[in-house]
């Protein structure tokens, strides 16, 4: 469904979900997952339902991802970085 | 062109709009609403959905009494509107707060509410302020800030959600035989012995009876039938976080949890015209307002954030006003289109029907801003 831009060295590893991947750099997090075959980013907290990344510009807010520890981010904004590891955004932020 | 006529044309589909041609449709009365494009955030889609009391009528006690009775009418209002669509309100009368930062907020919190029960007009003001430690009482999974020195509180402050609101409004509208048209541009009104003919980019509509509630627009378009009402744009801008544990069940005029677990921030104050962005200084005034309350709340993830533009009066009260030159058209806009929709769908409605209207109910005429300029 969704293609890696051909011809791109693949020099960065990121970890989603335990487990390693070799991506093109110089591309979102969402790309770089859908790329891999990864639609289901997060659940709804509200219904429960599965989301996926939808408009890829940082207006529907349903691509978001826990990144390093940092829950709720939105990934079709953030720029695939060397040794990231991402998890599936499923629960609720924490409060202090 | 096809002329379609109508008993009352309602000319904005806002949250005011939306109230009234809900309430003439119940009456029975066949109804036109007429709104613009919705790709600009309007006021009715940026707002923070309280259904707030405290503080409103300063210098106008009959609407602090008109927003106590359009709180009054709320809970029923909400649940009528559930039945007839379905659509969850999430209204909730929890009370509301004023939090005060440092002493000196509090004073002047205190000052304010004095004044607001001496002019009153039954003499009583159903708000008071509570110590520093009745708030965390009140509050027991927020730990306060170390500079907050109390609160108002009034009991019959809560909130909903606006944007199931206007939904909910144009459903029970469309299911009571209401006639929507959207992406209508006003470009004419004429007005004779038959009433008004209102002409748009693609339809003409014939009617005797005309509501203007067209948010920003009221202005341009009231003067089409001589009614002067001054309004203008001044931006709020508002902070929304990821959502979190049911920590909050009050608000105040700043801070709100959703139904949904996310809070809002909001409450700024800005004149830049129709600029409908949003700026870092004002987003950090904001976050630093939540933390110096809610210091806990710091490690939530801020998801979004937008501008929208209130609608004030150069009083910031309510104008509602009937044409003197063109009997039958009327003028409505007010910044506070959540909190009075209840007011707006019922005792506004039998104004508009049938003349009748309540006490007092001329000092929200916009004659009030016509001052005699000194010769």
């Amino acid at each position: 469904m969704f293609q890696s831009p051909p011809n791109v060295a693949k020099t960065i590893q990121i970890t989603f979900e335990e487990k390693t991947y070799q991506v093109a750099p110089a591309q979102t997090v969402a790309a770089a997952l859908m790329g891999e075959g990864h639609l289901m980013l997060r659940k709804s907290l509200v219904s429960g339902e599965t989301r996926a990344a939808f408009c890829m510009m940082g207006i529907c807010f349903d691509c978001l991802l826990e990144i390093d520890g940092q829950p709720n981010q939105q990934s079709c904004m953030i720029q695939v970085r060397e040794g990231m590891n991402i998890q599936r955004q499923l629960k609720k932020g924490e409060c202090a | 062109m096809n002329t379609m006529k109508a008993d009352v044309v309602v000319i904005g589909g806002g949250v005011i709009g939306a109230a009234v041609a809900y309430g003439l449709a119940e009456q029975k009365a066949s109804v036109v609403m007429l709104d613009r494009e919705d790709f600009q955030l309007t006021a009715s889609r940026g707002n923070f959905g309280l259904v707030w009391l405290q503080g409103k009528g300063h210098g106008m006690p009959r609407y602090a009494q008109w927003s106590q009775e359009a709180t009054e009418l709320w809970s029923t209002f909400a649940e009528k509107l559930e039945d007839q669509t379905g659509i969850p309100q999430y209204y909730h009368r929890t009370g509301g707060f004023e939090i005060c930062v440092g002493e000196e907020e509090y004073s002047k919190r205190s000052k304010f509410l004095e004044e607001m029960r001496t002019q009153s007009l039954t003499g009583t003001y159903n708000c008071e302020m509570i110590s520093r430690d009745e708030l965390q009482s009140m509050i027991p999974k927020l730990p306060l800030g170390p500079m907050v020195s109390g609160a108002s509180f009034c009991p019959h402050d809560g909130f909903a959600n606006p944007l199931h609101l206007l939904r909910a409004l144009h459903q029970a509208f469309t299911q009571l035989k209401g006639q929507f048209f959207p992406s209508a541009d006003v470009q004419t009104i004429e007005y004779n012995n038959d009433g008004f003919l209102i002409q748009t980019n693609t339809t003409r509509f014939s009617t005797r009876k005309l509501v203007i509630a067209s948010g920003l627009a009221t202005t341009k378009l009231s003067a089409l039938v001589g009614i002067k009402v001054p309004v203008r744009p001044q931006r709020g801008q508002v902070l929304v976080t990821e959502k979190t544990d049911h920590l909050f069940p009050f608000a105040t005029g700043r801070i709100r949890q959703n139904a949904d677990g996310s809070f809002m921030f909001g409450a700024s104050h800005e004149e830049v015209g129709y600029d409908l962005g949003t700026t870092n200084g004002v987003l950090q005034d904001i976050a630093n307002h939540a933390l110096a309350v809610f210091p806990t709340l710091k490690n939530l993830q801020l998801i979004r954030s937008w501008g929208s533009l209130r609608v004030l009066t150069p009083d910031q009260k309510p104008v509602y006003v009937e044409s003197q030159s063109c009997p039958g058209a009327f003028a409505v806009t007010s910044h506070s289109g959540v909190s009075l929709a209840s007011i707006h769908s019922s005792y506004l409605v039998d104004w508009i029907l049938s003349g009748q209207t309540q006490p007092m109910f001329e000092v929200f005429d916009s004659a009030r801003f016509d001052v005699p300029v000194a010769a």
